[in-house]
């Protein structure tokens, strides 16, 4: 057993849960959403609201020569428009979380001056439908002067290349170099170099059934905006909204119902919130938009895309990975909206699964005339997370180990644990060799290996994949500080709100916005559980309300964390109600607080059940007939209880950039076995096998569904899904009829099964899950990798479409260069 | 960019299809769903045109330039307009020949040009589209020109 570790303060495990904790309890979301009684932005409705349709750049980058409404504020029904000649004055440059040179970037809600995207919204049109808006929209004339583009993530930071933001001078939005261990003590001493020349993380999205939207009204009388958005973080967008507009937060009023998915994607809306904010403000009425799908797919946000160069891999001869050094080139469009935190948050997972210790990283944040990149899923670790498992298939392939057998030897091993990485991050816990094993299980390992064999000659060829990932959670802001020193930003946190009502009711609102993640069900199970009665009892309000509910500044849903901050904090306030509760009982039934239980909604004495008050006779006394409790009990019980959750953090180091910069680190590992047709190159998929560890689960069943989610996700990313421009930067494929997201029919069966490794750091023991850390882009690759013949290409990009596999089998005949060579010593 | 090319023989002579194809207002009314036709001069003309897109029917506002013309065989012809938010731009050059059979032979080539939206939905039906327009002219030449 390793030594005693003291990374994190001791967290006493709370042994109430159990009952209800732990089991899976139908969804209570499901009875409304599945009979259509969800709530979402385009059900919303308000008194005299407009209806609004942006105008978007047809071209990726061009000069905004001139802007003409005239014909369309002269239409019968259209109330307003708004250009970005107006917003330049009516707001200030949103704030950036870049230091300079990214930092000089003068970003808008909309285009000032010049567009750089396509679909880049140029002209807003208010009207009182959104036909009419639409129609109206097609009566402004705006004049573009058309300039060169920049598309290519790497050569952007050419000189020669057109600039995006004057003000920065250049494409290079962020440039820093993670430095860990002794990478170049490494290279020299390995037995083998195994160095790669380029492997490229592919652009794509999330395709939430319901795309982003708001209703905003900006009251007159007032002066305060009210945003029903579904929009996933909305204290993030009020921090970017308020400074920009010069409205406090006090004035700005968040709520959302039921969202149809977010996975990151709905993060970045806030420039959207802006300019609607704008537009009423302007016409004096509500406005009320709902993208389209096309806008949704060009213009709302995109994942990031993720070229790694020259990276050089030291291997020992016995199969040790020593670690790896290598030159990132992150493509965040063309503003930086929640970049560059993506610079920094693949550094959670820094080895991945395994016990890397020398890495360096030198990554630059870059611009280009695409839609510019959000949180999506997985964010900016997935692509770090799937370069260390294209590492480590290449290295066995190349060196001729088995990529199992190497896996297990280079994992971190349950034993480690806590385990620090090479930059003082800590990994829980964990056990990935039976995850692995388990998933090959899952697959029949030794059974696909024959098939294989068989099929030699057949004209379809069997590989099998593994994808080994993290799902890191809960965030340390404070990581932000290692790409700009200045920001005043660290720690984390959730609020959350328990209450007694009246007749005995007991509610919960939180600060968290559920996107279908089943928050309402979730912390209803932990808070029967401690207060000793029935989840059906609990009601917890749906959804986010700024105004009705507690939040802190970094309250949202987002970066797998709910089941620690979120249900922390639930569990938190639950306690300080609990104990409230027996602090009266104890009082009206004349026993010691020590002698009282709290079960199936009553007080009662422990050692006789029938000496009892139900919760409606401790709510009733404490709120309409208090003089009969003693005046400082009285004065000491609100039955209203807020607590806020806050992680064990400090501030990470900004010069050696190392830190506990994630609370818990669940994974997912995953295994294949696919067919490739010669002929065509189609993949496809024969067997898929996901293994998931999140800590202890609170609803197995909704852990579960996340994990079918994440892999449908990942399999159609990897195989389907992926933004193509044209040279022009134009994107080829804006709707469903060419961005083919994964579907039922293109997800196989998937084989589950679980492990749990509850976390030491958490009250719970959960772990943040749900984004699947990208493993079956992993897989994917990993099983092509395995299907190809001796002296093919490496498989070098996430995305594998049939004819790209094709080339993949054709190069081993070509004896071309295959993107990797082998140094041994 | 989407390359066009196509080529057709018409059942009529050289003579009465390059009075259509030289002639901006008959040019204008063979298009089929136009609606308008404005004629500026001998070679300028501008068109509001309404064919089938994968929006529905898309509203497009062109204006048309005849660059080059050597009479009864070959005509260049430039255009450029808007669709909403979204920009179209053409080349389109013909040629005319007398066919071994009787009738005209014709050929043509360009490219079409769409940005925006609308390049992303159509970009495997414009060609096509774009060809039956052509197709369409030619039938109403050969037809007279109405």
């Amino acid at each position: 057993m390793k030594a005693e570790t003291t990374y994190y303060p001791a967290v006493e495990q709370n042994e109430r849960l159990g009952a209800y904790s732990g089991q899976s309890v139908p969804r209570v979301e499901d009875k409304r959403l599945l009979k259509g009684q969800g709530a979402f932005v385009d059900d919303l409705w308000m008194h005299r609201q407009g209806h609004v349709h942006f105008v978007r750049s047809p071209y990726a980058h061009a000069r905004i020569v001139s802007v003409d409404v005239s014909r369309a504020e002269a239409q019968p029904g259209v109330y307003a428009t708004l250009t970005g000649e107006e917003v330049g004055v009516l707001q200030q440059p949103y704030f950036q979380m870049a230091p300079e040179p990214g930092g000089l970037m003068k970003d808008y809600c909309m285009a000032v001056g010049k567009a750089r995207y396509m679909g880049e919204p140029v002209v807003a049109v208010l009207a009182e439908s959104a036909a009419l808006a639409r129609d109206a929209a097609e009566l402004i004339d705006v004049v573009y002067e058309p300039l060169g583009v920049t598309l290519d993530g790497v050569a952007t930071i050419e000189p020669e290349t057109p600039v995006l933001h004057e003000e920065i001078g250049s494409n290079v939005a962020w440039h820093g170099v993670y430095d860990y261990g002794d990478v170049d003590w490494a290279l020299e001493n390995a037995d083998h170099v195994v160095r790669i020349d380029r492997l490229h993380f592919h652009r794509f999205s999330s395709a939430p059934l319901e795309t982003t939207g708001a209703l905003v009204n900006w009251d007159p009388g007032t002066g305060e905006i009210e945003f029903r958005t579904n929009n996933q973080m909305p204290m993030f967008a009020a921090m970017f909204i308020g400074p920009a507009i010069g409205v406090g937060i006090d004035h700005m009023q968040f709520s959302s119902q039921d969202i149809g998915g977010g996975f990151g994607i709905k993060i970045t809306s806030y420039t959207y919130l802006t300019a609607l904010a704008l537009l009423s403000r302007k016409a004096g009425r509500p406005v009320k938009w709902s993208e389209t799908r096309w806008e949704h797919l060009a213009a709302s946000a995109h994942g990031n895309e993720r070229t790694f160069l020259d990276i050089e891999v030291p291997v020992m001869s016995d199969g040790t990975i020593l670690g790896f050094k290598v030159r990132a080139f992150d493509d965040a469009g063309a503003y930086l909206r929640y970049e560059p935190l993506g610079a920094v948050i693949w550094s959670q997972v820094v080895p991945g699964n395994y016990r890397l210790k020398h890495v360096r990283v030198d990554y630059t944040e870059t611009l280009t005339n695409k839609c510019p990149v959000g949180p999506n899923r997985g964010y900016s670790r997935l692509q770090h997370l799937w370069m260390i498992e294209r590492i480590v298939d290449i290295v066995a392939k190349e060196l001729g180990f088995d990529p199992v057998e190497l896996r297990k030897l280079n994992y971190v091993q349950p034993e480690d644990y806590p385990y620090e990485t090479p930059n003082g991050c800590i990994y829980d816990s964990g056990d990935y060799p039976t995850m692995l094993e388990k998933a090959l299980e899952l697959i029949d390992y030794q059974g696909a290996r024959k098939r294989q064999r068989a099929a030699a000659g057949t004209g379809k060829r069997i590989g099998i994949g593994i994808g080994s990932t993290l799902d890191s959670g809960t965030n340390n802001f404070g990581q932000s500080r290692i790409i700009n020193s200045a920001l005043p930003f660290s720690g984390n946190g959730e609020a959350a709100i328990v209450r007694l009502d009246l007749y005995g009711e007991v509610t919960v609102t939180i600060g968290t916005t559920p996107q279908g993640q089943g928050h309402e069900t979730t912390a209803a199970q932990v808070t029967a559980d401690i207060l000793g009665m029935s989840p059906d009892q609990v009601h917890v309000a749906a959804g986010y309300n700024k105004a009705a509910n507690t939040y802190v500044g970094f309250s949202g849903t987002y970066a797998s964390q709910f089941a620690v901050t979120g249900l922390g904090a639930v569990m938190g306030a639950a306690e300080k109600l609990r104990g409230e509760i027996i602090k009266v009982g104890a009082c009206m039934l004349g026993a010691e607080e020590s002698d009282i239980e709290l079960a199936d909604g009553f007080v009662r004495l422990a050692a006789n059940h029938e000496v009892a008050i139900p919760f409606i006779g401790i709510a009733a006394t404490v709120f309409a007939n208090v003089a009969e409790l003693p005046g400082e009990l009285a004065d000491s019980v609100t039955l209203n209880c807020r607590y806020v959750y806050r992680p064990p953090f400090t501030v990470p180091d900004h010069e050696t950039k190392t830190g506990k910069l994630t609370l818990t680190y669940a994974s997912q590992i995953h295994a294949a076995v696919i067919e490739i047709d010669e002929e065509t190159g189609l993949v496809a998929i024969l067997d898929y096998a996901a293994v998931d560890e999140c800590g202890r689960k609170i609803n197995p069943k909704i852990v579960e569904g996340q994990v079918h989610g994440a892999t449908a996700h990942g399999i159609g990313a990897a195989l389907h899904e992926s933004f193509e421009y044209d040279s022009e930067g134009q994107l080829l494929n804006a709707t469903f009829a060419d961005y083919h997201a994964a579907t039922a029919l293109d997800v196989p069966d998937i084989r589950y099964d679980d492990i749990e490794c509850p976390s030491p750091f958490t009250p719970n023991g959960a772990k943040g899950m749900g984004e699947g850390g990208g493993a079956p882009l992993s897989t994917i690759c990993s099983a092509i990798e395995d299907a190809l013949p001796e002296g093919a290409h490496i498989v070098f990009d996430t995305h594998n479409h049939s004819e790209r596999v094709y080339e993949l089998l054709r190069s081993a005949a070509a004896k071309g260069p295959r993107g990797v060579e082998v140094e041994s010593r | 960019m989407s390359a066009v090319s196509g080529s057709s023989t018409v059942a009529a002579d050289r003579e009465r299809l390059w009075q259509v194809l030289s002639d901006p207002a008959a040019l204008g009314a063979t298009l089929p769903g136009v609606d308008d036709v404005f004629v500026e001069d001998a070679t300028h003309f501008s068109a509001l045109a309404r064919p089938a897109t994968a929006l529905g029917e898309t509203r497009i506002h062109m204006d048309f330039e005849i660059l080059e013309e050597r009479s009864g065989e070959y005509v260049r012809i430039a255009g450029s307009g808007r669709a909403g938010e979204n920009r179209v731009e053409l080349n389109i050059e013909l040629h005319l020949a007398d066919a071994p059979s009787g009738g005209t032979a014709v050929s043509w080539r360009g490219d079409l040009t769409l940005r925006g939206v609308l390049n992303s939905l159509m970009q495997r039906g414009a060609s096509a589209i774009f060809n039956e327009q052509v197709e369409a002219v030619l039938a109403a030449g050969a037809a007279g020109g109405s």
